[in-house]
């Protein structure tokens, strides 16, 4: 049998078995059902689209190229993901409850609900959906690379990103949340099981053990051990490691995508329950992925055209097998990233943007509005994914410096009754102003603060500022009644 | 097909089998 029909075979048995778990499950009804998936799964689906989202295709792009061109610094991901499950862990019961009782499906519905401000919820809806809209073209890239390892690149890079682009579209189409969460859940165990297995078979076949792996890496270039590490000729200083996580640590909640999941939970105890899996899963995968990816750097047969290969290239040397799953495993990670997005996109456009200036549009509408803005989405992303962009690595960071701004508006919501409209607005407007400024001046880090990127500096203001303006005035402080929902039972 | 191969299909397919049969009764369990 042929290494092609090995991966052809391959595929079409993952791509039957995705096709089998979405559609033995009913299309979405209402609005709410698209939106939230009726707030109906219990924590294993919870858990496993937390991962999907999470663990993007294009970690194994981006991410592995960081790990393979600079080192150690790549595992800045692992710290902020284990952080981020803890801040979940605190906002996630409460925004559950509100979620619940007030029929909360965005972030920007929630924010409406607290600071009493129409004109908010628009204005931050719009600007996360814009935020999150480089992670769509990130994961077309990354679809692009899989595309390429699957067919040995006889399909051109941007005619791979198309196909994969239209395929994504009509699954996201008609799926909605629910049939999300459950081809999440199946890709999850793809991404586990077959992915760790798959990445730690490599590891060793190459380099035959951890410890030879770490000889060999340091022999090559040491520095590739040391954070920051070398960035490309550049050496950014000690304080942009912790910058990376701490970034990603406080917005990677703030995705549309990933905030919502929040809503699709049958209880809060279940969210919680899903934090029992999360974490490990994520230790498993930077030991698996993130330490390996520094380990391919010494090899340098892999990586030569466009080091965002090497560590599929490393992979796949196993055989048609490796191959056909290492691309799985990225489409698989790209899936569950997009089709959160682009239906977050769809969902926040009509929920968020149009409802507010014409609330009497029926839940048909909504749901025809969000899968027009869908394609619209879809379509923009390969446009751009097109152009000459920065590395995916960059794109990533630089997105979680603007979208972590969203943070203090939700925490000193839910936790802090002073906290009103003018704070929010000034925080907001403050944090976001300091970051657009430093994307256009200095995107990566700042050399005269050690290293710390332009994202934290706006949060350390956005929290400095929401608190004084805060203590100025009580418009929009949040009733009682909102308060008292966290201890209620529902 | 040599034996690392076989091991990582036997994987794969394990993984999806998993996937689909735990998502029934997890789903027939919420039910």
């Amino acid at each position: 049998m042929s290494d092609s029909l090995i991966i052809f075979l391959i595929f079409l048995v993952y791509v039957g078995g995705l096709i089998y778990i979405i559609f033995s499950n009913s299309k979405a009804q209402t609005f709410e059902d698209f939106a939230v998936a009726g707030r109906s799964f219990s924590w294993p689906f919870i858990a496993m689209t937390i991962i999907g989202t999470s663990f993007a295709g294009s970690l194994l792009t981006g991410q592995t190229q960081f790990g393979h061109d600079v080192g150690m610094v790549t595992t800045y991901f692992v710290a902020s993901c284990i952080m981020g499950l803890y801040l979940f862990a605190i906002i996630c019961g409460p925004l559950w409850k509100v979620g619940k009782k007030y029929n909360v499906k965005t972030l920007g519905e929630f924010l409406e609900l607290r600071y009493g401000s129409k004109r908010l919820r628009i204005f931050v809806g719009a600007a996360l959906l814009l935020v999150e809209f480089p992670w769509i073209v990130t994961e077309l890239l990354a679809s692009g690379y899989a595309v390429q390892i699957l067919t040995n690149k006889a399909i051109p890079f941007n005619m791979g990103m198309i196909i994969i682009a239209v395929l994504f579209t009509i699954y996201v189409l008609f799926a909605g949340m629910r049939a999300v969460i459950f081809a999440d859940y199946y890709q999850g165990w793809i991404f586990i099981l077959c992915g760790l297995t798959l990445f730690m078979t490599a590891m060793f076949v190459h380099f035959g053990s951890w410890e030879n792996m770490w000889i060999e890496t340091r022999n090559f270039n040491e520095e590739l051990l040391t954070v920051p590490g070398n960035w490309w000729g550049e050496v950014p200083g000690p304080m942009v490691y912790t910058s990376l996580i701490l970034i990603a640590a406080f917005g990677a909640y703030m995705y549309p995508s990933l905030f919502s999941r929040i809503f699709a939970a049958s209880s809060p105890k279940e969210l919680k329950a899903s934090l029992n899996v999360t974490p490990a899963f994520t230790i498993l995968f930077a030991i698996a992925v993130f330490l390996v990816s520094v380990g391919t750097s010494s090899l340098s047969q892999y990586g030569v055209e466009d080091s965002a290969y090497a560590f599929l290239e490393f992979v796949s040397s196993l055989g048609p097998v490796a191959t056909a799953l290492v691309a799985i495993i990225i489409l698989a990670g790209s899936l569950s990233m997009m089709d959160s997005m682009l239906g977050s996109w769809a969902i926040v456009i009509t929920n968020d943007i149009i409802t507010p200036l014409k609330p009497e549009i029926s839940s048909e509408t909504q749901i025809k509005i969000a899968r027009i803005f869908t394609v619209i989405v879809a379509c923009l992303g390969v446009a751009v994914a097109m152009m000459e962009l920065p590395m995916i690595i960059q794109i990533v960071t630089r997105v979680y410096q603007v979208i972590v701004q969203a943070f203090p508006l939700v925490i000193f919501g839910l936790f802090w009754k002073k906290g009103n409209l003018y704070g929010a607005w000034a925080g907001l407007l403050v944090g976001f102003t300091v970051c657009i400024y430093t994307q256009f001046t200095l995107p990566d880090y700042i050399p005269a603060l050690g290293g710390l990127q332009g994202g934290v500096v706006g949060l350390i203001l956005n929290f400095i500022v929401y608190i004084a303006f805060s203590l100025v005035s009580e418009k929009g402080r949040g009733s009682e009644e909102l308060f008292a929902t966290y201890k209620e039972r529902l | 097909m040599d034996g690392i191969n076989v091991f990582l299909l036997v994987m794969f397919i394990a993984s999806i089998v998993i996937a689909i049969v735990t998502c029934k009764k997890i789903i027939k369990k919420d039910d």
